[in-house]
C-alpha cells in the first residue's frame, strides 16, 4: 500500500509540472487533456505541486523536523491561495490570485468567453486539503481525526466536478464567476483525498475502514460500492435518455429499482456473510469458555493436589536456569517454613548426602537419554542437619527437537518405611545367622518361612518345602513314646508350646533331641495368623554337660590322689622315726652282736635312704600346695638382696665344707621386692645343686647374676664349674622328680623338679647350658607376677 | 621348780619308749607316764591327784588327736594352769604350728624326732635361769 501511496504522490508531483510546461511551452494537450474539459490554472497546478511535495514531507521523509516545518509552511501557502479564491468570489475583493502566473496565456486561453481562473470550487478544495495537510503534520490523533473529516469534503468536492463531466452538466458552465474545475484537476483532488485518507488510516473513522475484521471488510465493500454504484447507474441512466428516448419516469424507477436490486443484494450479501461469521463467532466463543473452564478446573485440580498432596513438589521450570519452584508442603518436610531457602537446583544439590549423588546423576542421566523413569530412594538434609530418606520422582518435558526442557516431580517422607524395612532386613538376617532352627508355620501347619539354622537341622533347602506340609518332612514325636500331636493341646489352648522333642528328618532318617518352642502370632504376615517354632538341638548341650561332669570327676579324683599322697608320705614319716630311733637304740645300746653290726649298719643305711625320699616327698608336696593354694602371695615380699643372704645362710654349713667361693651380682635389682618363697626355693636349689655337684679336682666357683631384661621380665643367670653333664641328651629327663645325673653324692633329684614347678607356675622359662667336666649355666626367664 | 612328772602322748607306743630312753639318758629321772592317745590322757590327768608337769603331745592320734585334747584340757582340767605343755609332730604344717600356740598352755613346738636340743628347751621353759 506504501508504495502505492508513493507512486500516486511522483504522479501528484509531476502531473502539474506537465501542465505548467504546457502553460510555458503552450502546448495545449497537457493544458487542456480531454476536449470537453477546461485547462488547469497555472496557480491551481502549483497549490497541487505544493500539496503533493508537503504530503511527500509529511508521509515519506521520516518525520525530520525541518521537513514537517516546510510542510507546514507549504500547507499554509496553499489554505491562503485557496482563502483568497474564495474571497475574490464571495467578495468584491480580488486580489487576481489565480492569475499570477502565465496572465497573458491566462487572457488568451478562454472557454466560454471568460478568461482562465481557478474554480471556486477547486479553491475550496485547496483551502480545505491545505488545512487537512496542515492538521496531518501534527503528532495529535484529534487534529488528524479532523485532517480526515476535510479530506472528504475534499473528496466529494473532486467527485461532484468528475460526475459532473460525466453526466455532462452544463449547469456550471452557466456561471460565469463559477468557473468550472479542470477534469485532472478533480481527478488529482480524488488522488490526493484518497492518499491522505489511506495514509492517516489510524485517527478517526479510517481505523474502522482501514480494520482487519468484519467490520472494515463491510465498510471497504459498502463505501466504495455505495459511491461507484450511484455513479454508475446514474450514468446509465443518463446514457439511455441520450441514446433511446424514454420516459423520464420510466427511467427513474428504472434507476430507483436497479438501485434497490443492487444494494439489496449487496446489504443480503453482506448480512449472510455477518451471519455466518456471528455463528462462527458464538460457537467459537463457546469453544473457547469451554476450554477455559476445563483449563481452570485442571488448574484447581493441580493446585488443590498440590497442596494438598502428602508429597512434596518441585518444579525445575527452567532447566536452563538454577531456579526451581517448590511447593509448601516440599519445604515442610524437609522442616523449613515456606520459601524459607531459595528453591534452586544449586540448593537441591547441596541438601543431598553427598555418597546418594552419584547415583541421583546416574539415573537422571538415563532419565534424560530416555531409557528410564526417573525414580530413586535417597537422602536429604533437613532443617536440623540430619538426613532422611525420600523416594524422589520426575519427569521431563521436552520441546520439539525432544531436548529437556522442563521437569516436575515429587518427594515422598519414606525414611519411617525405610528404617522400618532395614530393621526387617537385619531381624531377617540375624534369625538367619542363628544356629538354631527357626520355622514359622501358617494355618495348617504349612511352611511359610524356615531359616538357614532350620534348613540345616532338617536336611531341607528353603524353596523346596515353603507353602508345603511340615508332616511330610519330618516326624515328630516324644522321648516318653506319648504321641506328639495329642501334646499340642496346650499350644490350641494358650499359644504357647515348649517341650523337648525328637524330630526325625525323613530323607536322612536321622533322629535328634531338640527343645522345641512354639508361639502364636497373631497379625504377623500381612494379618494371618502364624506360628513360630524354635528348635534347639540338645545334642551340644548334652556334650557340654557331659565334659562338665567328666572334669568334675577329673577334679574330684585329682584332689584325691593329692591327699592320698600327702597323707601317705605324711603318715609314714612317724613311724620311720621310730624305727630309725630305734635302730641307733640298739646301736648305742650294744644289744647287737659284733659279727651282726654289719647288718645293723645296712639297715641304718637303708632307713637313712627312706627318709631322705619321705623327706623329699614331703618337700615337693607342700611346695604344690603353696603353689595352688597361693598361700604365699602378695605381701611375703622380700628384696632380692635379703633372700639371697638367707639362702647363703641356709647353706653356710655345705659352702664352707666345700670351700666354695659364690658371687652375686645382683644390678640394680638388690632393693627389688620378689617373691620370698617362691625366689627363695629356686636360688636354694640351684646353689645347693651346684655345691653337691662340684668337681673334687677344682674348687667350686658359683656365680648369682639378677638383671632386668625388659619392663616386665626379669633374668636370674645361676653358673658353676661342677661336673656338668650332657644336658642335650638328658633334655626330656632333666626336670622329672627323683632324677639324679650323679650317683656319688647324696642328692634326692627333686632340687629341679622344684624349679621348674615354680617357673612354670610363674609362666617363665629355664634353660639349662651344660657340659660334662665343665660346668652348668642355668638361666629363667620371670615375668613381673614374680614381684609378688 | 624341779620337774617331777611328765605324760608322754603317741599312738606309737614304741615312740614313747624311745623318748622315754632319750629322756632317761639325759638325766631325766622323773616318773614318766605314757599314753595311745587324747582321751587316755586326758583320762590319766583327771584320775591322779598330781598334776603333770610337762606333756609331750602328738597332734594326730585315733581316738581323740592333740587338738581335741587341747580343747578340753585348756578349759575343764584342773592342771591346766600348772602343765606345760609341748607338741611333738611330724607334721610341718603352718597352720598347725599357729594353732597350738594359741592354747595358753602349749609352750613349745617340736618336729619329730625328740633329741637332746629338745629337752634343754622344755628345761629352760620348767627352770628358767
Amino acid at each position: 500500500m506504501k508504495r502505492v501511496l508513493y507512486f500516486i504522490n511522483i504522479l501528484i508531483i509531476l502531473l502539474p509540472l506537465l501542465v505548467l510546461a504546457g502553460w510555458q511551452f503552450d502546448i495545449g494537450f497537457l493544458k487542456r487533456p480531454v476536449a470537453v474539459s477546461v485547462v488547469m490554472n497555472p496557480v491551481s497546478a502549483t497549490c497541487i505541486f505544493l500539496s503533493g511535495l508537503c504530503f511527500y514531507l509529511i508521509a515519506f521523509s521520516q518525520g525530520k523536523n525541518a521537513y514537517i516545518l516546510t510542510a507546514r509552511f507549504f500547507s499554509l501557502v496553499i489554505i491562503a491561495i485557496g482563502t483568497l479564491k474564495l474571497l475574490s468570489v464571495f467578495t468584491p475583493v480580488d486580489m487576481g490570485v489565480d492569475a499570477i502566473l502565465f496572465k497573458q496565456q491566462l487572457l488568451a486561453d478562454r472557454s466560454n468567453n471568460t478568461p482562465n481562473a481557478m474554480a471556486p470550487n477547486a479553491a475550496l478544495g485547496f483551502a480545505l486539503y491545505g488545512l487537512s495537510l496542515f492538521l496531518l503534520s501534527f503528532q495529535s490523533l484529534r487534529a488528524r481525526k479532523f485532517a480526515n473529516y476535510l479530506s472528504v469534503l475534499v473528496l466529494l468536492i473532486s467527485l461532484f466536478s468528475i460526475i459532473g463531466y460525466l453526466y455532462h452538466v452544463s449547469a456550471y458552465y452557466g456561471l460565469p464567476s463559477l468557473y468550472p474545475m479542470a477534469l485532472h484537476t478533480a481527478i488529482c483532488f480524488l488522488l490526493m483525498s484518497f492518499s491522505l485518507l489511506a495514509y492517516n488510516n489510524k485517527a478517526g473513522f479510517m481505523i474502522i475502514l482501514s480494520a482487519p475484521n468484519i467490520a472494515g471488510q463491510v465498510a471497504r465493500l459498502l463505501i466504495p460500492s455505495s459511491i461507484i454504484i450511484p455513479i454508475i447507474l446514474g450514468f446509465i441512466r443518463l446514457y439511455a435518455q441520450w441514446h433511446i428516448p424514454i420516459a423520464v419516469e420510466l427511467g427513474v424507477s428504472l434507476l430507483v429499482i436497479s438501485v434497490i436490486v443492487v444494494f439489496f443484494s449487496l446489504t443480503w450479501y453482506v448480512s449472510i456473510a455477518l451471519n455466518k461469521a456471528d455463528i462462527a463467532r458464538v460457537s467459537a466463543v463457546a469453544e473457547l469458555k469451554l476450554k477455559n473452564d476445563t483449563l481452570r478446573i485442571a488448574e484447581e485440580r493441580l493446585l488443590l493436589a498440590t497442596e494438598g498432596t502428602s508429597a512434596g513438589i518441585w518444579d525445575w521450570e527452567d532447566m536452563g536456569a538454577d531456579k526451581e519452584w517448590w511447593s509448601a508442603r516440599f519445604y515442610e518436610l524437609l522442616g523449613y517454613n515456606n520459601n524459607e531457602i531459595p528453591a534452586s537446583a544449586k540448593t537441591f544439590r547441596d541438601i543431598m548426602h553427598p555418597d546418594d549423588f552419584k547415583r541421583i546423576a546416574k539415573k537422571l542421566d538415563a532419565h534424560f537419554k530416555n531409557q528410564s523413569r526417573f525414580e530413586i530412594e535417597a537422602r536429604l538434609k533437613t532443617k536440623s542437619g540430619a538426613y532422611k530418606w525420600f523416594l524422589g520422582t520426575g519427569q521431563v518435558s521436552r520441546n520439539a527437537e525432544g531436548v529437556p526442557v522442563r521437569m516436575v516431580g515429587s518427594i515422598i517422607d519414606i525414611d519411617e518405611q525405610k528404617r522400618t524395612r532395614d530393621y526387617i532386613e537385619q531381624q531377617a538376617a540375624l534369625i538367619n545367622m542363628l544356629p538354631d532352627g527357626i520355622v514359622f508355620y501358617s494355618k495348617g501347619m504349612k511352611f511359610a518361612d524356615i531359616n538357614a539354622g532350620a534348613e540345616k537341622m532338617f536336611g531341607l533347602k528353603h524353596e523346596d518345602v515353603v507353602g508345603k506340609n511340615l508332616n511330610d518332612f519330618i516326624t515328630f514325636s516324644l522321648p516318653s513314646g506319648e504321641i506328639f500331636e495329642n501334646s499340642l493341646a496346650q499350644l490350641w489352648q494358650t499359644g504357647f508350646y515348649r517341650n523337648e522333642i525328637q524330630i526325625t528328618n525323613k530323607s536322612s532318617g536321622k533322629t535328634v533331641n531338640v527343645l522345641v518352642t512354639i508361639k502364636k502370632m497373631e497379625h504377623a504376615y500381612g494379618g494371618e495368623t502364624v506360628f513360630m517354632a524354635i528348635y534347639t538341638d540338645l545334642t551340644p548341650l548334652r556334650v557340654n554337660e557331659e565334659l562338665k561332669q567328666a572334669l568334675k570327676r577329673l577334679e574330684t579324683n585329682n584332689k584325691y590322689l593329692e591327699q592320698f599322697a600327702y597323707i601317705s608320705a605324711h603318715d609314714i614319716k612317724a613311724p620311720i622315726i621310730t624305727i630309725a630311733g630305734l635302730t641307733n637304740l640298739m646301736k648305742t645300746s650294744n644289744a647287737v652282736k659284733d659279727e651282726h653290726q654289719q647288718i645293723l649298719g645296712m639297715l641304718t643305711n637303708s632307713i637313712r635312704k627312706m627318709q631322705q625320699t619321705n623327706h623329699s616327698l614331703n618337700d615337693i608336696l607342700k611346695l604344690r600346695k603353696n603353689l595352688l593354694t597361693k598361700e604365699y602371695g602378695p605381701g611375703k615380699a622380700r628384696p632380692l638382696q635379703n633372700i639371697l643372704d638367707d639362702v647363703l645362710d641356709g647353706l653356710l654349713h655345705e659352702i664352707k665344707a666345700a670351700n666354695a667361693l659364690v658371687e652375686a651380682d645382683l644390678d640394680d635389682l638388690a632393693k627389688t621386692s620378689f617373691n620370698y618363697v617362691y625366689l627363695k626355693g629356686i636360688l636354694y636349689n640351684l646353689l645347693n645343686n651346684a655345691i653337691k655337684y662340684r668337681d673334687p679336682k677344682r674348687p667350686l666357683r658359683v656365680k648369682l647374676t639378677a638383671l632386668k631384661t625388659n619392663e616386665n621380665a626379669y633374668r636370674f643367670i645361676v653358673e658353676d664349674n661342677g661336673l656338668g653333664f650332657d644336658a642335650e641328651k638328658n633334655k626330656a629327663k632333666l626336670f622329672g622328680i627323683f632324677k639324679r645325673f650323679h650317683a656319688h653324692v647324696e642328692g634326692s633329684g627333686v632340687g629341679l623338679h622344684m624349679v621348674k614347678s615354680i617357673v612354670d607356675e610363674y609362666n617363665g622359662n629355664i634353660e639349662i647350658q651344660s657340659e660334662p667336666g665343665k660346668g652348668t649355666r642355668f638361666v629363667i626367664d620371670l615375668n613381673k607376677n614374680i614381684l609378688a | 621348780m624341779e620337774l617331777q612328772k611328765m605324760l608322754l602322748v603317741d599312738d606309737d607306743s614304741a615312740f614313747n619308749f624311745l623318748n622315754r630312753i632319750i629322756l632317761n639318758a639325759n638325766g631325766i629321772n622323773c616318773v614318766i607316764e605314757e599314753c595311745l592317745d587324747g582321751k587316755a590322757a586326758l583320762d590319766a590327768t583327771n584320775a591322779e591327784d598330781k598334776c603333770p608337769d610337762v606333756i609331750l603331745l602328738d597332734i594326730n592320734m585315733p581316738v581323740m588327736d592333740g587338738f581335741e585334747f587341747l580343747d578340753e584340757f585348756e578349759h575343764q582340767n584342773k592342771c591346766s594352769k600348772h602343765t606345760k605343755v609341748f607338741i611333738l609332730t611330724s607334721s610341718n604344717q603352718e597352720e598347725d604350728r599357729k594353732k597350738a600356740f594359741s592354747y595358753s598352755c602349749v609352750k613349745g613346738y617340736f618336729d619329730k624326732p625328740f633329741n637332746e636340743s629338745h629337752i634343754g628347751e622344755i628345761l629352760a621353759v620348767i627352770k628358767p635361769v
